[in-house]
């Protein structure tokens, strides 16, 4: 169980988290809703241990595994899609996933020579490739289109059932696509 | 597949026409200078009958290979200190601050003022390497420090959440990143070192090297005989230039 206690968060003196209190439970899956600026993606970034509160207890990370796609792809540039995808994965097959995405042909090509729809179903790919505990998704359809957000999201249900999904997006639809809680967060700070 | 062959072939045949147009004007302005009495410029022929008598003189062969020993001795020095203090300054502010004084120094005193200050502490058989050494060092450490502060700090906060571990991140994301950077700077630093390096050898002439040679040639008025070694320079520069670039070939995208 992951829990917030009372956390405090800043960047520089823009307070971004104030008292935030949560508990997220193994198996759990929730979707962060609040508008810009409240702290949606500070909330994924401590529990990805890239922050640390200021104050307050953050617990239940240790010994977590996580898989993430953050906001933007973060695909490296100089590998291609197979090898930024292996260099994570660690069991699941890498080409059976692809080709559920419709990416089978892709494979070879590098970051550079993908549409911004195809990069980021890479990301996802490469999330999905690596079995972990916490599944953590930031805006993760930005820029696919309709047809491929419904295969995409019906493959990270599959692969996410029973672990623990943390979601960020502005669209309610897509929080119902993978089966999340939505939680306002605004309304906590 | 032909498409590219008659691309290469194009490019070759440019190449070919611009030295060919180059040497004519060549030919051209050295025939009206020696008409005039102006001053005199050797014509294209007779620089490539001097060369050709160069090539054949016993201690030809021996003077290039001097200094090409001398060039790339002190380019290889370089380049290996040039990385290890780029690597320093890349990761620590402190080293960085501390040496940026000494490598704006070494950049702002010009050429040959280093080579006349080198001339009174060290023996002249070891100037042109320290010379090309200290050339091309600021330049393969300066890149390197901008490739090391180039690297995307999103890529290692994504393989860190994703349980890349350290040796990982430094071989899938630190390396691709100061790589081509240090690339660079090694094809630019060797031009630098091979025109440094001549040109100390040309000022302190240390025996049975190219730069000595052309110093001797000057003092003779063989002016043949100059453009001749000038000559030599030049495709020893360019065979230099190329063998990096195939060398950096290797592991390239």
């Amino acid at each position: 169980m992951i829990s917030f206690k009372d956390v405090n968060f800043a960047y520089g003196k823009k307070e971004i988290l104030k008292s935030f209190s949560l508990q997220i439970n193994d198996g759990d899956r929730i979707c962060f809703f609040a508008p810009s600026g409240f702290g949606k993606t500070t909330v994924l970034r401590l529990i990805m241990g890239l922050e640390n509160p200021k104050s307050g207890e953050l617990t239940g990370l240790d010994k977590k595994k996580i898989s993430a796609v953050f906001q933007e792809d973060r695909l490296l540039p100089d590998k291609t899609v197979k090898q930024n995808i292996e260099l994570f994965a660690n069991n699941r097959d890498i080409e059976k996933v692809m080709l559920k995405l419709g990416l089978d042909n892709a494979l070879l090509l590098y970051p550079d020579e993908l549409s911004g729809g195809m990069a980021r179903r890479v990301a996802i790919a490469r999330a999905l490739c690596r079995d972990a505990d916490i599944y953590i998704f930031d805006e993760p359809f930005n820029g696919i289109d309709q047809k491929n957000i419904e295969k995409t999201a019906q493959l990270i249900r599959e692969v996410t059932k029973d672990k623990t999904v943390l979601l960020v997006t502005h669209d309610r639809d897509e929080a119902e696509l993978l089966g999340t809680t939505i939680i306002d967060i605004s309304a906590d700070v | 597949m032909i498409s590219t062959m008659q691309a290469k072939l194009k490019k070759a045949l440019f190449t070919a026409g611009s030295i060919v147009f180059w040497v004519l004007l060549w030919h051209i302005a050295a025939t009206f200078a020696n008409k005039n009495l102006l001053f005199k410029i050797p014509l294209p022929l007779d620089t490539l009958r001097e060369f050709l008598v160069c090539v054949k003189l016993p201690e030809f062969w021996g003077n290039v290979g001097t200094s090409l020993w001398h060039i790339i001795s002190g380019f290889a020095l370089a380049v290996t200190l040039g990385f290890v203090c780029g690597l320093l300054s890349g990761s620590s502010t402190f080293f960085a601050t501390l040496t940026a004084p000494l490598t704006r120094l070494i950049r702002a005193v010009p050429v040959a003022a280093f080579i006349i200050l080198a001339w009174l502490w060290i023996p002249s058989e070891v100037i042109p390497a320290f010379i090309a050494f200290l050339m091309v060092f600021p330049i393969v450490w300066s890149h390197v420090e901008t490739g090391l502060l180039s690297v995307d700090k999103r890529l290692v906060e994504m393989a860190r959440v994703m349980g890349m571990d350290k040796k990982g991140i430094i071989k899938n994301i630190t390396v691709p990143a100061v790589m081509p950077q240090f690339r660079v700077s090694c094809i630019t630093g060797l031009g630098y070192a091979w025109k440094s390096g001549v040109a100390a050898e040309v000022i302190c002439n240390p025996t049975g090297s190219i730069g000595a040679m052309l110093s001797i040639a000057k003092s003779n008025l063989e002016y043949a005989r100059v453009f001749a070694i000038v000559l030599t320079v030049v495709l020893l520069s360019l065979v230099l230039e190329n063998a990096i670039k195939v060398f950096w070939k290797e592991g390239r995208r």
